[in-house]
């Protein structure tokens, strides 16, 4: 049995010879293509394949990067009856076949001889499948007379699934005598792809991978969105150049025992974070639309201080510094920076702030804002370790204690509380701090927190009833709303008071409690 | 198979002894009373079973790195019984007694799924739901020593005896669950049932009271108290199943006496 295979692409796309040692697709018909005008030839066998009955389409999908192609998927048939595992896809623009790729099987000369008259009938199939599983397990799904190609030559079979305990095996029962032919677990769950992760500081945490080559790869394959985390093991020229987003940089353990702590937090706490968006917002993914995340951790080593995380907007990539060891730790073992981070994607794909002045403080706002709403979201309230608070970054220091901004009270770490006091252009100017983007976001972050928790400012005096932490999932709703629907890039404080106002008022009703709690915090912190 | 060779056997041998009773009259016995007694005495009853079987398990798996579990928790209705035997006569008082029980009824089910959560230690998803009308039937063979006292146009047995009992028993084996992303729900899919055989030994005791009309016919009214201890590897990683089978039945009947 020959397993021939052909690799043909046109279009300017390079050829691929898979196989040395496939001459023809089908002998009599055929030509393998080393050049690409043999292409439309090929499509052409193909094309009377078809019409023969020899395949048959079994789906079109549209291609995800260029518009306007499709690939179809033909399934290969002998007499009537699917050959399992045989198929070709051609893909194609405006009619014209850009490529066929594919296996199909036959014999060295490139026929298939397979008598499709079944002497067993599909309930024998069964039984004798039944019979050679666990007590208590039973068929399941359609049953589907097949030839299967197998190295000792094909066989006309019956494909079936029986369910066990816990597991799904995909039966081959010969359809002459009975016998099992192939029998192999198709669960295809989460099973395999949880690993156990252990953090930065030390706590347990289920990891999302996926099973490859002997070892397990830090992909996340069971969230719809897919999330893959790096060890670029300090390699950071390769990182720059952005060419550590390939399958050999891919974080791994063997064991499925992960102990890299910037490893682990990164990946589980990206999942957070979007699992966070889904559930609270229904936003599937930073761009709402699936994409994917990635995360680079081991930049550099620690003696270099990368003490930093950031989000590039280029090639959409999470990226956290090792700490110096000395003060700081991993920078993704804080869910609040990962949160954070991730958050700068969601306002990337919508409101787009310009990083600079009072739209880049926005930009800081709603990412600090969404950092403590996944953590109020995941971790149990409370101060320590860990523990959802009102302050960012804390979880980094490794000596707990220092923190990067205050929601409750900003100007204890020198940051504006109110916008009479807030950084000026003159002090913060593009140079510093872009404008004072991590300074002055604490205004619109004390008015958050106002909203939730209640309280008086400081400057002005001027106390909100806050709604309570059990509705802080309102707020977080309205300034979600506001900031992805609203803010544009080039929005200041006071379009962002009126965004609010007006989701607080589509969300619950135009003069309702939320919309006064709302304009109560805002008045607070002086933005009009 | 073997329960109704075992139900033919019994009946054959029921048969030759009234057909020996009958031909060999010398045979017959004197009461106190002074009356003849009838050696064999062919029962057939009909009546109404109790329930009250309730019996139950857990199971556990380890999923997604943690413990889940799968219970199973049973409640046996009522149904009908019917009873085919005889009583042979060594004495007037005492005498041996056999007879076939059988019993069907059902049992309802309640099944809870706990599956650990893919994404999150300590959230696990449950799902629970009934399934009712899984057939039990219970077939039980009682022997046993009889003793009679008899009155004019009623006698009164008392008995007791080992049994040996047929029981089948359906169950659910398998409860097939999913959730999709976020996995915070979990919902339930097929359900598999599977009945289960076994053949536990146990006791019978009771009382009958019967009416003759004339000296070969006559009506009973019977109460007995069985017991055996049924147990059932319906699952993988768990205890064992077990409940006590039989229990206390009133049936009415017809008696011929040979």
């Amino acid at each position: 049995m020959t397993v021939r295979f052909v690799a043909l692409f046109t279009g300017g796309l390079a050829f691929l010879p898979f196989f040395s040692d496939a001459q023809t697709l089908r002998s009599a018909r055929t030509v393998w293509a080393s050049d690409v005008a043999d292409v439309p030839a090929l499509a052409r066998d193909v094309d009377l394949m078809l019409r023969s009955g020899e395949l048959e389409l079994a789906s079109i999908q549209r291609d995800g990067v260029f518009q306007g192609r499709t690939h179809e998927r033909l399934d290969q048939y002998h007499r009537g009856v699917r050959v399992f595992g045989g198929q070709l896809v051609w893909q194609k623009e405006a009619g014209r076949v850009l490529s066929i790729t594919g296996k199909l099987f036959g014999d060295d000369n490139g026929e298939m001889s397979v008598n499709t008259d079944a002497a067993l009938d599909a309930n024998a199939a069964v039984a004798h499948a039944l019979a050679a599983s666990e007590a208590n397990a039973f068929a399941v799904g359609p049953v589907e007379l097949v030839v299967l190609p197998m190295k000792e030559g094909a066989t006309l079979a019956y494909y079936l699934h029986v369910r066990g305990d816990r597991r799904l095996d995909a039966f081959f029962v010969d359809a002459s005598k009975g016998r099992i032919l192939l029998r192999y677990n198709d669960h295809r769950s989460q099973t395999g792809m949880i690993g156990l992760g252990v953090g930065t500081w030390g706590d347990q945490k289920k990891m999302t991978v996926q099973q490859a080559a002997g070892t397990h790869r830090a992909v996340d394959t069971v969230r719809p969105f897919g999330i893959r985390t790096y060890d670029v093991n300090f390699d950071a020229g390769t990182w720059n150049r952005y060419a550590a987003d390939t399958p050999a940089f891919l974080a791994t353990d063997a064991d499925n025992e992960w102990r890299d702590g910037a490893v682990v937090d990164a990946h589980v706490y990206a999942g957070y974070t979007y699992d966070y968006y889904f559930k609270q917002h229904g936003r599937r993914g930073v761009d709402d639309a699936g994409l994917a995340n990635i995360n680079f951790v081991h930049i550099a080593r620690q003696s270099a201080g990368f003490n930093n995380a950031f989000y590039d907007p280029v090639d959409n990539s999470l990226n956290y510094g090792d700490g110096d060891g000395i003060t700081f730790n991993f920078f993704s073992s804080s869910l609040d920076v990962v949160a954070h981070e991730l958050t700068h994607a969601v306002t990337q794909f919508t409101s787009d702030l310009i990083y600079l002045n009072e739209s880049g403080a926005l930009s800081e706002a709603i990412s600090d804002i969404m950092a403590v709403s996944v953590e109020f979201f995941f971790e149990p309230a409370g101060s320590g370790r860990q523990r959802a608070d009102w302050v960012l970054g804390e979880d980094i220091f490794i000596n707990f204690g220092p923190i990067f901004r205050s929601f409750r009270d900003p100007n204890a770490l020198g940051d504006p509380d109110h916008y009479d006091v807030r950084c000026a252009p003159q002090v913060c100017t593009e140079d510093f701090d872009n404008g004072g983007v991590h300074i002055n976001s604490s205004i619109v972050n004390h008015a958050f927190y106002l909203m939730v928790e209640g309280g008086t400012n400081r400057v002005s005096g001027m106390r909100v009833d806050g709604v309570g932490r059990a509705q802080m999932d309102r707020i977080e709703s309205i300034f979600y709303r506001a900031f992805t629907v609203y803010l544009v890039p080039s929005s200041n404080f006071s379009d962002a008071r009126e965004a609010t106002l007006r989701a607080a008022r589509e969300l619950f009703s135009a003069g309702s409690a939320l919309e006064q709690t709302v304009r109560q915090g805002w008045d607070a912190v002086g933005v009009h | 198979m073997r329960r109704i060779a075992s139900f033919v056997g019994l009946m054959v041998l029921a048969m030759s002894m009234a057909s020996e009773a009958q031909q060999e009259p010398e045979a017959e016995t004197v009461t106190p009373s002074g009356k003849t007694a009838r050696r064999f005495q062919l029962l057939v009853n009909g009546g109404l079973g109790s329930g009250g079987r309730s019996f139950g398990g857990v199971s556990t798996f380890t999923e997604f790195l943690e413990q889940g579990s799968s219970r199973r928790d049973y409640d046996g209705g009522g149904g009908f019984v019917f009873e085919f035997g005889g009583i042979y006569s060594i004495t007037p008082e005492i005498g041996i007694i056999g007879s076939f029980e059988l019993f069907s009824g059902d049992n309802d089910a309640v099944f809870e799924e706990i599956v650990p959560h893919p994404l999150l230690f300590n959230h696990s998803r449950s799902a629970s739901s009934e399934l009712t009308g899984l057939s039990y039937s219970e077939n039980a063979l009682h022997l046993g020593v009889v003793y009679s006292i008899e009155q004019p146009s009623i006698t009164v047995d008392l008995f007791g005896g080992p049994s040996i009992f047929f029981t089948e028993t359906e169950l659910v084996t398998n409860v097939s669950t999913s959730s999709s992303y976020p996995f915070d729900e979990l919902a339930l899919g097929s359900t598999r049932t599977s009945k289960f055989s076994e053949r536990p030994f146990g006791f019978n005791i009771g009382a009958a009271l019967t009416y003759r009309f004339t000296p070969v016919v006559g009506v009973s009214v019977q109460g007995r108290f069985s017991r055996a201890s049924v147990t059932l590897e319906a699952q993988p990683d768990s205890d064992p199943l077990a409940f006590d089978t039989g229990g206390f039945r009133v049936s009415f009947g017809l008696r011929l006496s040979f």
